[in-house]
């Protein structure tokens, strides 16, 4: 895995050409230039550091004539990096720390699970060897690897253990693994070479025996071989593989012996038919009356198609299909060649092989139920095709449990709501389906000791331990006092473990009903829409805010997860409003956000809401202790940071929350992190998270967000892990799935922009303005331009006058942007960050930030955008950044795009192949004669101050052709000249009539007071550092 | 008996009953095969002229009544009336270990040897490479012994007999030798190529290996991928993954074919769940439940 330094690239930036000092001439192999030392990753391997050892190693990397290059990421952390000359593959020396495999892989599905965070971001290398570490573990956990023996070089014959890769599964996952091999992890310079496979083959192969052997190690079972024969080959072999030394006890001849006789045991596992064209099909299919015997037939399969199958009677008929069929193979000789092979697996089948043309056979029903359960899978990773009714294996065809839960109205529940701790009673009921079974009935299937039964015509397949629980579980028929979180927890669980039955389904009545059923069964009661509400509510937003009613009556958390766009941010002021409708003394709500939203929260509420009030608490000046409680307790709403939470625990736990809102709450989507335990920790009556993206990449993101709107029900994270990540994740588990899906569905509540509900209530264009504060690197330039220039201005007139006007707003617009564009020239490397850490681009611009957000929701439901503005240079930037921080492709169209590049992007861009979603475009490149239909999303990243102008532009996407709500989103910097510009238009100011149509020459005929006044920089505009 | 008396005559034999094997193959073809004419040149440097040609006529009449050819020994009952046979042994020293490692590393050097041999060929210059080795491919005459039970040395046409029935074999089987040498045929291929494997890789491995598309396998050339250095080619997505019955690969494995006395199968079913378990740890919470549960 490779580690470089930022730091060391600025600090070599500050001599020159970072690459200028990559090599000393009087150094055979160099230190490489900006590689991380030790010092600087070591931290970065969590546990995993305090096991390795330091080395260092020679690796090949690409250079050029001026060094070698960034890797990609830092490349675009910096906004790209010249070039010089043709490149070529260079050695360099590296510092290493190795540690063990099994370390390692702890280290690797840290970072994969997210249960380590890096302060550093990690490289596509890093997650690469993160899905080897992934799959090491995967193919152990289900039992796919074997003991195997090397001998090396000088005779020695060591023992190991090693994923066994030989089946499709893993032919698949190789290969998708080898395709993504990036090639830094190919650049060692050592005895493996260049090839991929050689490499990756070792780190499966090391860790997998690492991790068994580890597990051997701490059991101690090498004491199992203890006082026997030692020259028995099994103890000889188990010697190798029991404890930490491989080497095996052997010499000469009995080498050969050894490892001759493990080669042909581990040959078994060769597939049956492998290289072969026909394949063993069984087909079992069960009688048409209970207790007459199921018939299995044989026959043959091509290995290609399946589906292409011909009977035993034809094979010894030697009919024209079955020659057809076998092509030059002898249909007779492959069918009882693989029918023995099977018979040695299931040997059930061995009657078959006593008769001169075997082509089928009765079994009862017990080795009917031992073939589809347990044999099956054996045979068919042998190579046979075994067909059983498709009714085997599905949910419908178990018996399971179901919960009845009685819970009363909502009206009948005493004192204020308890939410999950609220009081509930249950009882189970025997269902096979849908349909339930009496006392009796479960008697009778108890009585046929059979583990399969028809029910009603009706195939099911019956545990007799799981019968006998499910019959105790009825004649105890206890009803159950409970909270709803532990009725809950035993139904989505415990109740499993105890049994081994799954429950099929829950039916409530009374609030728990209208709970399960969610908003649209009109079991929810209908709130008005809030008078005081300056707008109207969309009906889906009416649903919402009845929704949100409702859990917070019964005390619930929710999430509240619809697209962006569709007003999350009104339903909850709308919440807000309406419990203050009637009730006055409702406590204070706390409002958890990005930094980057605080001002767009501020506005919304001064929007919808005038009549609330709020604090923002943030700031170094920001209240504390008492006075921050008295100053809560005086306003409706606390607006608060992420990144405050952490700190100030003390002063926001001291307040009893009416409630905790948290807005892009996929923010807290790392739970170990000190940030999601302290909001957790938060003392509140309800919890309510805000995202339009509830999983971005993982389901740990949605247990993230329900542990905080509902502490305790998904279990812990490694329990939900267990449950339902990784069988979801990795095994596409429809039944996990489905039950994951009604545990929480009574608690998120999402609306696609594509519901037909919500299509129907959308206007076709949205029009969204985007505030953003300044970093307080761009509020220093931005004061820096006015403090500079104002008295500039005042000294001079007439054209002159105009001419610095016009550069200081040129100015202070580049720096709304981002404070790179103030730099001169074109060298963005050397100008970046001076003083300080190199921060990501992203990071240096509250606009940027905001879009970075913005745009990572826009990708994570599959649509595209376009972002236009008017400076090159920002899009070049934009670019990168948009390559940086959110991993994908953009293109970039600008006036020096040659028409021929132009069509090649806007076709790539519309194909609905192309895989570049989102398009930067500089507004007078891009604002005229293109369809981009593709697109639903436009972002105006900087304002021409000409609504003509910007709605050209948005018509790019708003136009024939496009199916969808297009969402504008206006792009505005608090408290700069872009927020009262924006608002004189807003209020259609007579000044405002001057400004249409005129770009920025108008300002130039203010006085100097009049523009100092614009241009004054607010208090507002600046992001305030914590 | 050894070295028998080459003057003793053979008598005719008389009528026999049961099973026999008679010499079917002319004189001359098994005096110019390649492995015959070496071994018929040795018997007859045993009990002579004479009795060779004695035996060859007993052999072509079916004085023999089996052949059985082993590991250091050619043995079979020849005729002694109409009613019972002598059981005669022609024994041949086996080559010990040190000789067979200098042959498998002589013939690991070229691939021709494995392959005539695989083809079940006796290779030209054979001769020739056992004996730069040290070894000839048939020991010399003065090493080997001959047995007739209750015999003497009159009955040498009896040796005689069976070892024309025996060339006979090396004539139709001349890979025998191999075996009658001390190492069957097969198993000196499988330690020519083990030995070559050793050579060209440096190891040799006891699981098969992974058979995978080659260009995949290399991966590109990393000179030709300069500019995409640190990105993925593609895309690593989850999987589906099949279900597997607990122990599938340990059943379908089957009772080793060690030899061993130990219950390994046994203590390999409860490695599997062991390991089975602990993977299912490191993937639910690779840092330990406390630091993973938040």
């Amino acid at each position: 895995m490779w580690a470089e330094c930022t730091d060391r690239w600025r600090l070599l930036a500050r001599g020159g050409d970072p690459r200028s000092t990559a090599e000393r001439a009087d150094e055979p192999l160099p230190w490489h230039p900006y590689v991380a030392r030790r010092s600087e990753f070591l931290h970065s391997l969590g546990p995993a550091s305090a096991f390795s050892v330091d080395g260092e190693c020679a690796v090949r990397m690409p250079r050029d004539l001026l060094g070698p290059f960034p890797s990609d990421r830092l490349a675009a952390s910096v906004g790209g990096v010249d070039r010089s000359g043709e490149p070529w593959l260079a050695r360099f020396r590296v510092a290493t720390r190795s540690f063990s495999p099994v370390e390692g892989m702890r280290f690797l599905l840290a970072v994969k699970s997210r249960d380590l965070q890096l302060d550093e971001e990690p490289g596509h290398d890093l997650l690469f060897w993160a899905d080897v570490a992934a799959l090491v573990a995967e193919r152990c956990e289900c039992q796919r690897f074997v003991p195997s023996l090397r001998q090396d070089g000088d005779g020695s014959l060591r023992a190991f253990w090693r994923p066994w890769l030989q089946d499709e599964e893993a032919a698949d996952q190789l290969t998708m693994l080898l395709s993504a091999m990036p090639p830094v992890a190919r650049g060692v310079d050592d005895d493996l070479g260049d090839a991929a496979w050689p490499r990756l083959e070792a780190a499966l192969e090391a860790m997998t025996d690492d991790l068994v052997r580890t597990m051997l190690r701490r059991e101690s079972f090498i004491d199992a071989i203890d006082g026997r024969d030692a020259a028995d080959p099994h103890v000889l072999w188990l010697a190798g593989l029991l404890d930490g030394n491989q080497l095996l006890s052997v010499e000469g001849e009995s080498t050969i012996k050894v490892i001759r006789a493990a080669r042909a045991w581990i040959s078994r596992l060769d597939d049956f038919a492998l290289g072969q064209s026909l394949r063993l099909r069984l087909d079992l299919v069960p009688p048409a009356i209970e207790g007459e015997p199921w018939s299995l037939s044989i026959g043959l399969a091509a290995t290609d198609d399946p589906t292409l199958c011909i009977t035993a009677e034809d094979v010894w008929r030697a009919t024209p299909q079955a020659a057809q069929l076998a092509g030059e193979s002898d249909p007779q000789d492959v069918l009882l060649t693989e029918l023995g092979r099977a018979a040695q697996l299931w040997p059930a089948l061995e009657p078959l092989l006593s008769e001169a043309t075997p082509s089928q056979l009765d079994l009862s029903t017990t080795e009917a139920w031992s073939l589809l359960g347990e044999y099956r899978p054996l045979l068919e990773e042998s190579g046979c095709i075994v067909a059983v009714p498709s009714w085997w294996g599905g949910q419908q065809n178990k018996i399971g449990l179901r919960m009845i839960i009685e819970s009363g109205g909502l009206d009948d529940l005493d004192g204020p709501p308890r939410g999950m701790a609220s009081s509930i009673r249950y009882r189970w009921q025997v269902a096979v389906g849908d349909q339930p079974l009496s006392l009796e009935s479960l008697r009778r299937l108890r009585d046929q000791r059979s583990p399969l039964v028809q029910v009603d015509g009706r195939w099911i397949e019956v545990d007799q331990s799981q019968l006998a629980k499910a019959i105790d579980l009825l004649e105890r028929q206890e009803e159950t006092e409970s909270t709803l979180l532990d009725a809950m927890r035993v139904a989505s669980e415990e109740i499993e473990e105890e049994t081994g039955l799954a429950v099929l389904g829950i039916e409530a009545d009374g609030w728990v009903e209208a709970l399960l059923n969610g908003p649209d069964e009109g079991t929810v009661k209908e709130l008005p829409q809030p008078e005081r509400l300056r707008g109207t509510l969309r009906p889906y937003q009416r649903i919402g805010l009845n929704w949100l009613g409702f859990l917070d009556r019964c005390g619930l958390g929710g999430c509240l997860a619809d697209d962006m766009g569709l007003g999350k941010t009104v339903q909850l002021i709308a919440l807000l409003q309406h419990e203050r409708t009637h009730d006055r003394t409702v406590g204070p709500t706390l409002l958890v956000v990005p930094t980057s939203v605080v001002g767009n929260w501020t506005r919304e509420l001064e929007h919808f809401a005038p009549e609330l009030s709020w604090h923002v608490q943030h700031g170094p000046d920001r209240p504390l202790g008492e006075a921050f409680r008295s100053r809560a307790a005086a306003v409706d709403v606390t607006i608060t940071t992420y990144a405050l939470v952490a700190r100030d625990t003390e002063s926001l736990g001291g307040i009893p929350w009416h409630r905790v809102v948290l807005d892009e709450a996929q923010y807290i989507k790392n739970p170990p992190t000190k940030q999601a335990q302290a909001i957790r920790s938060i003392n509140a009556g309800r919890r309510i998270a805000l995202t339009g993206t509830p999983v971005e990449n993982r389901l740990s993101e949605l247990w993230s967000i329900m542990e905080f709107c509902n502490p305790g029900f998904l279990g812990t994270a490694p329990d939900f892990r267990r449950r339902f990540a990784r069988p979801i994740e990795r095994h596409r588990d429809v039944e996990a799935a489905s039950s994951l899906r009604g545990l929480v569905q009574p608690f998120v509540l999402r609306r696609l922009k594509t519901d037909r509900n919500v299509i129907d209530d959308l206007p076709e264009c949205v029009e969204t303005r985007e505030y953003a504060t300044l970093t307080a690197e761009q509020a220093t330039l931005y004061q820096g331009v006015v403090d500079s220039m104002i008295g500039q201005v005042d000294r001079t007139e007439g054209i002159q006058r105009r001419g610095l006007i016009l550069a200081m707003l040129a100015k202070l617009k580049q720096i709304c942007d981002h404070p790179e564009l103030s730099a001169p020239g074109d060298d963005i490397v050397t100008a970046a960050g001076q003083g300080e850490s190199l921060k990501r681009l992203s990071e240096r611009s509250g606009k940027s930030r905001r879009l970075m957000t913005l745009l990572e929701e826009v990708l994570a439901t599959g649509e595209r955008a376009l972002v236009f503005t008017q400076y090159r240079r920002m899009g070049k930037l934009l670019s990168a950044m948009i390559e940086h921080d959110l991993g994908c492709r953009s293109l970039f169209l600008h006036g020096g795009t040659p028409m021929k590049k132009r069509q090649e992007m806007i076709d790539e861009f519309q194909s609905p192949e192309g895989d570049a979603p989102i398009f930067v475009l500089s507004l007078k490149a891009g604002g005229l004669g293109l369809n981009l239909t593709a697109a639903n999303h436009v972002f105006h990243f900087d304002r021409w101050w000409n609504p003509a102008v910007e709605r050209q532009a948005t018509d790019r996407a708003f136009r024939i052709g496009q199916t969808r709500t297009v969402h504008v989103h206006k792009f505005v910097c608090m408290g700069t000249l872009e927020e009262r510009i924006d608002r004189m238009i807003e209020e259609k100011t007579q000044l405002a009539e001057q400004i249409i149509g005129t770009g920025d020459s108008w300002l130039t005929e203010m006085d100097t007071r009049e523009l100092r006044d614009m241009l004054l920089l607010r208090g507002s505009a600046m992001e305030v550092e914590a | 008996m050894s070295r028998a008396d080459l003057s003793s005559k053979a008598p005719r034999p008389s009528r026999r009953r049961g099973g026999r094997v008679r010499l079917k193959i002319e004189e001359q073809q098994l005096r110019d095969a390649p492995v015959s004419s070496i071994w018929l040149k040795t018997i007859e440097s045993i009990v002579g002229a004479k009795s060779m040609h004695d035996g060859l006529l007993a052999a072509k009449d079916g004085a023999v009544r089996s052949l059985r050819v082993d590991r250091g020994e050619i043995a079979g009952p020849v005729q002694a009336d109409a009613e019972t046979s002598l059981p005669v042994a022609i024994e041949l020293p086996t080559i010990d270990e040190a000789g067979w490692q200098r042959l498998v590393e002589a013939m690991a050097c070229e691939a021709i040897w494995a392959a005539k041999l695989l083809e079940g060929e006796i290779p030209a210059g054979l001769g020739d490479l056992f004996r730069g080795c040290g070894t000839p491919l048939l020991p010399d005459p003065e090493h080997i012994k001959t047995h007739v039970e209750r015999g003497g040395r009159r009955d040498v046409w009896r040796v005689a007999a069976l070892g024309w029935i025996a060339s006979e074999r090396f004539f139709r089987d001349p890979l025998a030798v191999l075996a009658v040498r001390g190492m069957p045929c097969g198993d000196l291929v499988e330690r020519i190529s083990h030995h070559r494997a050793l050579r060209t890789q440096g190891e040799t491995v006891a699981h098969p290996p992974v058979v995978l598309d080659s260009a995949v396998a290399s991966g590109p050339p990393l000179a030709d991928c300069l500019e995409i250095w640190w990105r993925p080619h593609s895309h690593v997505h989850e999987l589906e993954r099949a279900s597997h019955a607990s122990h599938a690969l340990l059943r379908r494995l089957g009772p080793s074919t060690l030899e061993g006395k130990f219950p390994l199968s046994g203590l390999l079913a409860t490695i599997y769940d062991e390991a089975a378990a602990e993977a299912a740890r490191l993937l639910d919470a690779p840092l330990g439940d406390e630091d993973a549960s938040g």
